[in-house]
């Protein structure tokens, strides 16, 4: 008689843990790009850090997750940070310049940057924070509502809620609207590739320029960022490029000429390169923001590398002008991230008629 | 009392002790000062190395139970001084070196294990030299009736001296050349007990190195801000001011943290031109904070104002701003008033917009200019119905942490209480805004409106950025961390200063949130277990014999447990002192001094005092009850030294009665078990009240705790004088 209470009691645990795990996995979304293992492990194939993972673990990023041998994403429909940005913030400034974008993120990164700018997020977890409830379709009506051109997934590491970017951005395309990766460029080529069929714009971050650079700075490493540079190129994408200096870590003018070499040997000399100041967060707290010569010496090289347009970020200079790359007249003036003037018509220098590489507002 | 001092002993010995106290005095202060500044830290790391100094200090102490000299003792103990005397300033020189070695990086965080690694390697020698001298003292004098009085009154007499050394050398000298003239104080002391030549040899480096002494510290500083040059170090009465400059660039350093850049036009123009859009006429300014930042340039773009008062607490920093160079007529720097309450309290000037721009409140001194009391000060400054008051608090652009959106709510939630009307403008830093007008918006068209109306856009500031901070979405964003629950953070209930604290913890991926949540709610637990840690103390040193075990166990318990007050008593006073005055930099000093002369006071006056343990700890008591009573007025500055002085001799006469009765029963090791007790007392207090209770239970809540520790050892000596009348 005992014996048949406790085979009942266990029963009903069971059958109520079993309700409780499939409403919890149902709020959940099942990731994309991964494979199944033996004994219920997963291998994530998604970004380079190519974690593999047994019952219960979450990956670097912290919000993938192997549920059950099935891998979840945590942050499906959990955006946290929602916002109005100038695209000129992303930056990107030969992407309909002067517009409004809206800005997503969720919690979560594959990298661990002691510098990271958004920190707050992007070093979190899903249960430390308190995110929106989101669908894809409410992000586009938000966008539509803000008279927004474009939407960027920005702030944290996008690719670590692919799932959730990659619904929104085949939304927005039917939807006419376009949408923007900002984005470390840390992903694997598939995945990359697949997402681009749907992006219009990447504002990939090149870090630095070494190895050591990327293993001490960020836990990342550059080769799979470089391939990364060359699918957005290969891939059509409008592609602008973004390289924070930081004092002491990645400002030696050696390794700044080899980046914009294999840029140009690479890429091409039409895409944008941003030089940003680097300002003092997180555990890198104590290092001085980078002084303007450092950012100056660093254009000077990209330009004489024959890097076209090139631009120093987070400071007021006249370096956040367009010149046309043919006569040198001042296309588009710039006041922080206030657009006064363009001068560029059709996409061609109303001035001498040079095709201006990028994408225009009619 | 005649007795204890003259008798056979050669006086001579006396200035052993002293010199010990001298040098103890000098290197703790100068050490923990520059493990400080080198790691950045609050007062909670303040508390974390200063219990760490006592702990080791405590185990040096043990240290001569297993490893003591019988013979040559005199001479053993020159040596092991001279030894510390070395000890010291390499000590200091080996901070910035093993930092390099700690963090790869410059500039990071260093987390907190490294943290305690660093000041744990850094300390060790000379803590546990400092430790294991003091029964070695005491053995000196063996022969002699209470040779621990004797040596712990001098040791306070030496801490004393020691204590005037920096207060009159601190603005002369570097820390490091401090160091060398307590070494050089130190050896000519020495050669006085008795004439040696390698004592001579000794002097004379020191002597040399004193000559070198700035170069030294400069160059071995100076490393820590490459590969940028140091130009500019002084310490002042409020702290240390740095500036390094790279590629043409000043970054300036207050206490070691980066504070200020000489290129920040984009921070200046954002935060000062949403205040100016605030106010439709502002002619009279009064601004706290952001003059390195170029804030004070800013103002004076806007041609209606016509006076800006300029306060600042380091001169040094007023002297080193270009606005200062240029001698702007309109502008009026002070810097003679203390700190902005002081200030505010002394004048009663009014203007049109005051705005403040400080640090989040990650130190006590700092909290006092978010709190109740101070915005209602602010608001009294105020010109008109329309004027301004403005402060900033840190900001996270895309979104605020748990951590961080309490901070801002708890500031938000005072700041709108003395204010009738309040707004929030989310820029770098979240400006909170407070008027009694309606003039203040946070609106987007009416500030671009307002901007293109007095042509005040400049190169950041513009339509763009307006929108970019005030649109919608960013203003919900803000909103969403607001609750209807208001908690007010005043200067006795800190509750800002917690949540700067747990957002600093952050940063090391330290999730302190649920622990000081969970600590919150149990506060009986945390009572009974620092009750346990007390006993188990307690017991380390007791008699087995069942004659004296719960005597002797009252006596330990006695003396762990009013070190542990008294030291304990001694942060409140000093807490309670920068709520009220400000910054303490200099008044530590005093505070210690003060203690150590009622530490002395105390043990001097133990022959003529006749009260029972029981009665003084009654005595401790009621005092205990008093501060707690006072502690929420507004005091004269004699009232804390009084109390200190008052605190300490109760200390030192309880002490001084444990040692006598102590004596009578057991005089083995007693030098080393009374040091260890004493000083491992004033550790647990440090560290338990220091990092946990004060913090999350603020001051009143402490006090309620130590004087449930009293009353215990007034029922335990209670029993215990029963016992032995049986």
């Amino acid at each position: 008689m005992k014996t048949k209470k406790i085979t009942l009691f266990l029963l009903i645990l069971i059958l109520f843990t079993s309700f409780i795990y499939a409403q919890d996995t149902k709020m959940l979304k099942e990731a994309r790009y991964y494979q199944k293992m033996k004994n219920n492990r997963v291998h994530c194939l998604l970004c380079p850090n190519s974690c593999i993972l047994s019952e219960g673990q979450t990956g670097i990023c912290g919000v993938r997750k192997n549920i059950d041998g099935k891998l979840y994403s945590l942050v499906y429909n959990k955006p946290v940070a929602i916002n109005i940005d100038p695209v000129e913030k992303k930056p990107l400034y030969h992407f309909y310049p002067g517009t409004k974008i809206l800005s997503i993120a969720t919690v979560g990164c594959n990298m661990r940057c002691n510098f990271c700018q958004n920190w707050e997020i992007s070093q979190s977890r899903p249960n430390e924070v308190k995110p929106y409830n989101m669908t894809p379709e409410q992000i586009i009506e938000l966008a539509k509502n803000y008279n927004c051109k474009s939407i960027a997934f920005t702030y944290t590491e996008p690719t670590v809620y692919y799932e959730y970017m990659l619904d929104i951005a085949k939304l927005a395309k039917k939807e006419n609207l376009k949408t923007v990766m900002v984005t470390c460029g840390f992903i694997n080529e598939k995945p990359f590739r697949e997402l681009s069929k749907y992006l219009d714009a990447t504002n990939i971050d090149l870090k630095g320029y070494s190895e050591n650079f990327y293993s001490t700075y960020t836990t990342g490493k550059l080769q799979p960022v470089l391939n990364a540079l060359k699918i957005a190129k290969d891939e059509g994408l409008h592609l602008e490029i973004t390289n924070l200096v930081i004092p002491d870590a990645n400002d030696d003018p050696n390794i700044i000429r080899n980046m914009c070499k294999w840029i140009v040997d690479s890429l091409g000399t039409n895409y944008p390169l941003h030089f940003s100041r680097f300002f003092p967060k997180y555990k890198l707290l104590n290092r001085p923001p980078t002084p303007l010569k450092t950012l100056q010496e660093a254009k000077k090289i990209a330009e004489s590398e024959g890097i076209k347009y090139v631009y120093i970020g987070n400071i007021s200079t006249e370096s956040e002008d367009t010149y046309c790359p043919n006569c040198g007249k001042k296309i588009i003036d710039r006041s922080g991230y206030k657009i006064e003037s363009i001068h560029i018509k059709d996409g061609k220098c109303k001035y001498c008629g040079e095709k201006i590489y990028g994408i225009w507002n009619k | 009392m005649k007795s204890i001092f003259i008798n056979k002993i050669n006086l001579k010995h006396y200035l052993i002790f002293i010199i010990y106290g001298i040098v103890c005095s000098i290197g703790q202060t100068i050490l923990l000062r520059e493990l400080m500044v080198e790691v950045n830290g609050n007062e909670i790391i303040f508390s974390i190395f200063l219990s760490l100094w006592l702990f080791i200090v405590a185990f040096g102490s043990l240290l001569h139970k297993w490893l003591s000299f019988s013979s040559k003792i005199e001479s053993k103990i020159e040596i092991l001084l001279s030894i510390l005397i070395i000890l010291v300033p390499i000590q200091f020189l080996s901070i910035r070196i093993l930092t390099e070695k700690l963090s790869l990086i410059s500039g990071l965080l260093i987390n907190i294990p490294n943290l305690i690694l660093l000041a744990f390697i850094i300390l060790t020698p000379g803590c546990l030299l400092i430790g294991y001298l003091f029964p070695l003292n005491c053995k000196l004098i063996n022969v002699e009736d209470k040779p621990v009085h004797i040596v712990y009154i001098l040791e306070c007499i030496g801490i004393i001296i020691g204590g005037l050394i920096f207060i009159a050398s601190i603005f002369f000298f570097t820390n490091f050349s401090i160091l060398i003239i307590t070494g050089i104080i130190s050896f000519i002391l020495l050669i006085l007990h008795s004439k040696k030549l390698w004592k001579i040899i000794l002097l004379l480096i020191f002597a040399i190195l004193l000559i070198f002494s700035k170069d030294i510290f400069l160059k071995n500083y100076s490393s820590r801000y490459k590969p940028n040059i140091l130009i500019f170090s002084e310490d002042s009465r409020y702290g240390r001011f740095d500036i390094s400059q790279g590629d043409k660039q000043n970054n300036y350093f207050w206490n070691g943290v980066l504070f200020a850049n000489s290129s920040n036009e984009k921070y200046a123009e954002e935060m000062v031109n949403f205040v100016l859009l605030q106010n439709n006429n502002p002619k009279s300014v009064l601004l706290i904070g952001g003059l390195l930042n170029g804030f004070v340039e800013e103002f004076l773009q806007n041609k209606s104002v016509k006076k800006l008062d300029y306060l600042e607490l380091d001169k040094n920093i007023i002297r080193e701003s270009e606005a200062f160079k240029k001698n702007i007529s309109k502008v009026n720097f002070i810097s003679d008033q203390s700190d902005a309450v002081r200030y505010l309290k002394g004048n009663k000037n009014k203007y049109d917009i005051i705005f403040i721009d400080f640090p989040d409140p990650a130190s006590l001194f700092l909290n006092r200019f978010y709190t109740l009391q101070f915005f209602k000060l602010l608001k009294n400054h105020l010109q008109s119905k329309n004027s301004i008051a403005a402060i900033t608090i840190s900001n996270s652009e895309n979104y605020l942490l748990p951590e961080l959106a309490e901070l801002n709510r708890i500031i938000y939630d005072t700041f709108s209480n003395v204010f009738k009307n309040t707004i929030v403008i989310p820029a770098e830093k979240n400006i909170f805004i407070g008027s009694s007008g309606n003039y203040i918006s946070n609106n987007t068209e009416i500030l671009i409106s307002r901007m293109k109306g007095k042509k005040q856009n400049r190169n950041w500031f513009n339509e763009a950025l307006i929108f970019d901070t005030c649109n919608e979405l960013r203003l919900q964003n803000f909103s969403r961390i607001l609750i209807n629950n208001k908690q007010y953070n005043t200067t006795l209930k800190p509750l800002a200063y917690i949540s700067t604290i747990q957002y600093w913890a952050k940063h090391l991926d330290l999730d302190l949130k649920k622990n000081v949540n969970f600590i919150r709610k149990n506060k009986l637990l945390a009572s009974a277990l620092l009750l346990i840690v007390i006993i188990l103390l307690s017991i380390l040193f007791n008699r087995r014999s069942s004659n004296h075990f719960f005597t002797s166990l009252t006596h330990n318990m006695n003396i762990v447990s009013i070190s542990l007050c008294a030291f304990v008593i001694q942060i409140i006073l000093l807490y309670a002192f920068q709520i009220q005055f400000g910054y303490v930099y200099l008044v530590i000093a005093f505070f210690t001094l003060s203690f150590m002369v009622g530490l002395s006071a105390g043990f001097l006056l133990e022959k003529y005092i006749k009260l029972d343990l029981s009665i003084l700890f009654i005595i401790n008591l009621i005092s205990t009850a008093v501060i707690f009573f006072l502690i929420s007025f507004s005091l004269p500055v004699g009232i804390f030294f009084i109390l200190n002085i008052f605190i300490a001799s109760q200390e030192g006469l309880i002490l001084a009665k444990n040692l006598s009765k102590k004596y009578k029963y057991d005089k083995k090791n007693i030098a080393e078990q009374f040091y260890f007790l004493d000083t491992i007392g004033a550790t647990v207090g440090g560290f338990v009240f220091g990092v946990v209770f004060l913090p999350i239970y603020g001051i009143s809540t402490s006090l309620i705790f130590m004087m449930f520790i009293v009353f215990l050892n007034i029922i335990s000596n209670l029993i215990s004088e029963q016992i032995l009348q049986k």
